[in-house]
């Protein structure tokens, strides 16, 4: 009784004041006359046709060409982050040059990609590549270079074979490294698709809001805003669902730890 | 298995021999010696520990015995091959349990890890071995827990586990008790003797605990000086089985363990002088008591 | 320093020579057709177009324009934000209250606010220090609620014990056990605040160097083009190199100069 009590209260703390704020917004925007904040209600009913009309043509391109993106990231970030973590000569060889590269800021490049790529599928997934496959490389590099010494001398002293050395040794210890790399390049890899929807394409959620925001359309520019956030913080959640799975023993070795510490 | 047995010959070679054993990290001017010349040897069904005061290059002899670290001269054989990388007859117990077992694997998957791959071993073969092992360090009902999930004493008998169910000649112990508390301590030096008599393995086991080498070797080597070498190796001529409560109070343990206490403390360098006591025969140390 | 100059030497040397070695694949790729010249420009080019940049006022004006606001908004986001953060992490209920909409608004893909801020602002830099207050302010703010939350509760209990004032107990203790975390959100709100700098002017046509770059990009303008991409990495290196520059300055007497939970 007294638990439940407890949770709801939690609970409620936690929604009270989303809640509040989009009521404000629905109340304070429900006679709004006007330009740039329509009605909520109106851009909630666009919310829909959006969703219904254009899942297909438009959403369903940007999940895709996302999607396609970060896969290749995290497999070409890995794989070469295996490399240039597992070979110190070589990250100290390509270090800087690395570094260079990754502070190029992802969207500065759209006008080479275009350059290369013209405007289609190809250049976004490109751009996505170049900009969310850096936190990737780094955090496996670091998260190899960081594996314990005596880890690397138990796998040594029990002869451990190389293929399970680099799958159940070396790959699970970087592990929680890379796995928060690949969370920063989610972030990038959607800030970046609706970027490359914005300069030349046809398609896309991103093409909708910047087409609607030409044509005055406001409440179909918002909703395509909401439907951009709401993207962006569900691929968040997903993404911390899988983490929560992949890194139980992390978090499980952690607690201990501080247990045993404090 | 069969060439195994066969190196377990009964015409007294030794199982691990330690040979003129020196190493120097840095050259030239930074150059620092911290073995000097060691060589014992360790036969059959042997236990022996090493005990040196802290700061004796305890670890770097380790690390060369186990072909993890190259020696600067001199070699190390088990039976009559010669040590080059981490043996396959060797298993070794490192002292800080928390770091040597994979956080991310099950008791169990830790255990097995190192038999696989090998060759006529099948999977059924590997969860059997496991299994035994762990019965013997009586863990049988923790296989599929992680070892986060278990105290550090468990957490070490895992390893110990681990490195049974690698079937080795030799068992290296890096401090493997060190970490763990006093009660703890004792349970898993019981352990020791029991496995000891279970599977016949020959063990050399480095400690700083002098108590500890008494109660569980057959010979004890001590070592001193800077850089390290053999002072004297002490045989240890207690009955067996021995018992934490008997045996530790007997005057033969009192004795043996005062007189290795001394040896300890006797080469323990009195200041950072790098005037090293020809084998230490400058014998007042500072707390010799 | 003096301890291990070789290795340090030969790391530098390594590092170096990788890209002069890659500077002179790019030549040689691009002189003997591998790259196409039609959409690549030779590296030698390319420098060429560069140095001949650095000789423009124009550039300089651009780049001006872009560092303004870049500083701005980053100044304006953490004097919003740092104190807000020590706020939310004291007070427990705003911190729960406000979790679930901070969530949402920093997950929102940041350049999709850009159509808004081009409507109600226009192609000013006003419009960039909107958008670069509102995508800076999320990291400085997480980061020093979760900095607060984190300090030591012996330090205060210490405070509360030797009656130190609210103020004070801010001052010596909450502030300074907190500044790793307040650092890393600056940090990280720094790159974030060049990256939507940069991609404002991209995308939204605002004056800087980005904009400098879209027109050499459409008036085909190929080895200009590229030699903005490598300015714009090194505007971001110089960010970067900067940043740990500061935090190793103010963390001097951080023990381990400890990193933050992201």
């Amino acid at each position: 009784m007294k638990t439940t009590l407890g949770k709801s209260t939690a609970l409620l703390t936690e929604v009270w004041l989303p809640i509040v704020a989009l009521a404000a917004w629905w109340i304070l925007s429900n006679k709004s006359t006007s330009l740039y904040f329509p009605p909520l209600s109106r851009i909630f009913s666009k919310v829909g046709e959006v969703v219904t009309t254009r899942f297909a043509s438009d959403i369903l391109p940007s999940l895709q060409n996302l999607g396609a993106g970060l896969c290749i990231s995290v497999i070409i970030g890995v794989a070469c982050g295996l490399l240039l973590g597992l070979v110190p000569p070589l990250y100290s060889a390509f270090q800087p040059l690395l570094e260079f590269m990754r502070a190029i800021p992802g969207v500065a490049l759209l006008p080479i990609a275009l350059f290369l790529f013209g405007i289609g599928s190809d250049m976004k997934v490109a751009i996505i590549v170049f900009g969310a496959f850096w936190p990737v490389l780094m955090n496996t590099i670091d998260g190899i270079r960081g594996i314990d010494v005596l880890i690397k001398d138990v796998s040594r002293s029990y002869s451990i074979k190389p293929w399970d050395h680099l799958t159940r040794i070396v790959l699970p210890a970087a592990s929680p490294q890379i796995i928060a790399g690949i969370r920063i390049s989610v972030s990038l890899g959607v800030i970046l698709i609706v970027a490359s929807e914005y300069i030349a394409s046809t398609e896309g959620i991103g093409y909708i809001q910047l087409l609607s925001a030409r044509q005055y359309q406001m409440d179909v520019m918002w909703a395509a805003l909401l439907l951009l956030g709401v993207l962006g913080y569900l691929s968040n959640v997903l993404f911390r669902v899988v983490e929560h799975r992949l890194l139980r023993w992390h978090r499980g070795l952690r607690g201990t730890d501080l247990g045993g510490q404090k | 298995m069969t060439e195994i047995t066969a190196t377990r010959s009964k015409t007294g070679l030794p199982t691990l021999t330690a040979q003129a054993l020196s190493k120097t990290y840095g050259s030239g001017q930074n150059a620092r010696q911290v073995l000097g010349d060691i060589s014992f040897d360790v036969y059959d069904h042997e236990t022996v520990c090493i005990v040196g005061p802290s700061g004796a290059g305890k670890t770097t002899l380790l690390r060369c015995l186990a072909g993890l670290m190259p020696s600067t001269s001199g070699s190390v054989y088990i039976g009559t091959e010669k040590v080059v990388g981490p043996p396959r007859r060797m298993a070794v117990v490192f002292q800080d349990y928390s770091r040597s077992l994979m956080p991310w694997m099950t008791v169990e998957a830790n255990v097995e890890l190192p038999l696989r791959g090998r060759p006529g071993l099948t999977a059924a073969d590997r969860r059997h071995r496991a299994q035994t092992a762990l019965a013997s360090v009586g863990l049988e009902n923790s296989a599929k827990l992680h070892p986060w999930q278990l105290s550090g004493g468990m957490q070490q008998r895992v390893a110990i586990a681990r490195a049974l169910a690698y079937e080795p000649d030799v068992l290296l112990m890096d401090e493997p008790f060190a970490s763990v508390d006093a009660q703890t301590r004792s349970d898993l030096e019981d352990l020791t003797h029991t496995i000891k008599a279970k599977y016949g393995v020959t063990i050399l086991l480095v400690t700083h605990d002098i108590s500890e080498s008494v109660y569980l070797a057959d010979r004890v080597i001590v070592l001193s000086g800077t850089p390290t070498s053999v002072t004297e190796i002490v045989p240890i001529d207690l009955p067996s089985p021995r018992d934490q409560i008997t045996t530790k109070s007997t005057p033969e343990f009192a004795e043996l363990r005062g007189r290795i206490l001394g040896l300890v403390r006797r080469h323990q360098p009195a200041t950072t002088s790098t005037a090293e006591p020809a084998n230490g025969s400058l014998m007042k140390g500072p707390d010799l008591g | 320093m003096a301890t291990r100059p070789l290795r340090g030497y030969g790391r530098k040397a390594s590092g170096a020579l990788t890209i002069v070695v890659a500077l002179a694949a790019w030549e040689l790729a691009s002189r003997t057709g591998v790259l196409p010249g039609s959409v690549f420009p030779t590296m030698s080019s390319t420098f060429g177009a560069l140095v001949s940049l650095l000789g423009q006022g124009k550039f300089w004006q651009a780049l001006g324009l872009t560092m303004t606001s870049w500083v701005i908004g980053l100044a304006i986001a953490a004097f919003v934000g740092i104190p807000l953060g020590l706020l939310l992490g004291r007070v427990g209920f705003l911190y729960r209250s406000t979790r679930l909409l901070i969530d949402f608004l920093s997950t929102i893909p940041s350049v999709s606010v850009i159509p808004v801020v081009l409507l109600l602002f226009g192609a000013t830099t006003q419009m960039k220090v909107v958008l670069i207050v509102y995508g800076a302010i999320w990291p400085i703010l997480v980061q020093t609620a979760y900095g607060v939350r984190d300090t030591d509760r012996v330090l205060l209990d210490t405070a509360r014990s030797y009656s130190l004032t609210r103020l004070r107990s801010i001052r010596y203790i909450l502030v300074p056990s907190a500044l790793p975390y307040i650092i890393t959100g600056v940090r990280i709100a720094a790159v974030i605040s060049l990256l939507l700098a940069v991609s404002s002017e991209v995308l939204g046509s605002a004056p800087g160097i980005g904009m400098e770059m879209v027109l050499a990009q459409s008036g085909g303008a190929l080895a200009p083009t590229y030699a903005y991409v490598v300015l714009i990495g090194l505007v971001g290196v110089a960010v970067y190199l900067a940043f740990n520059q500061l935090s190793s300055r103010l963390l001097s007497w951080h023990p381990s100069e400890r990193g933050a939970a992201a």
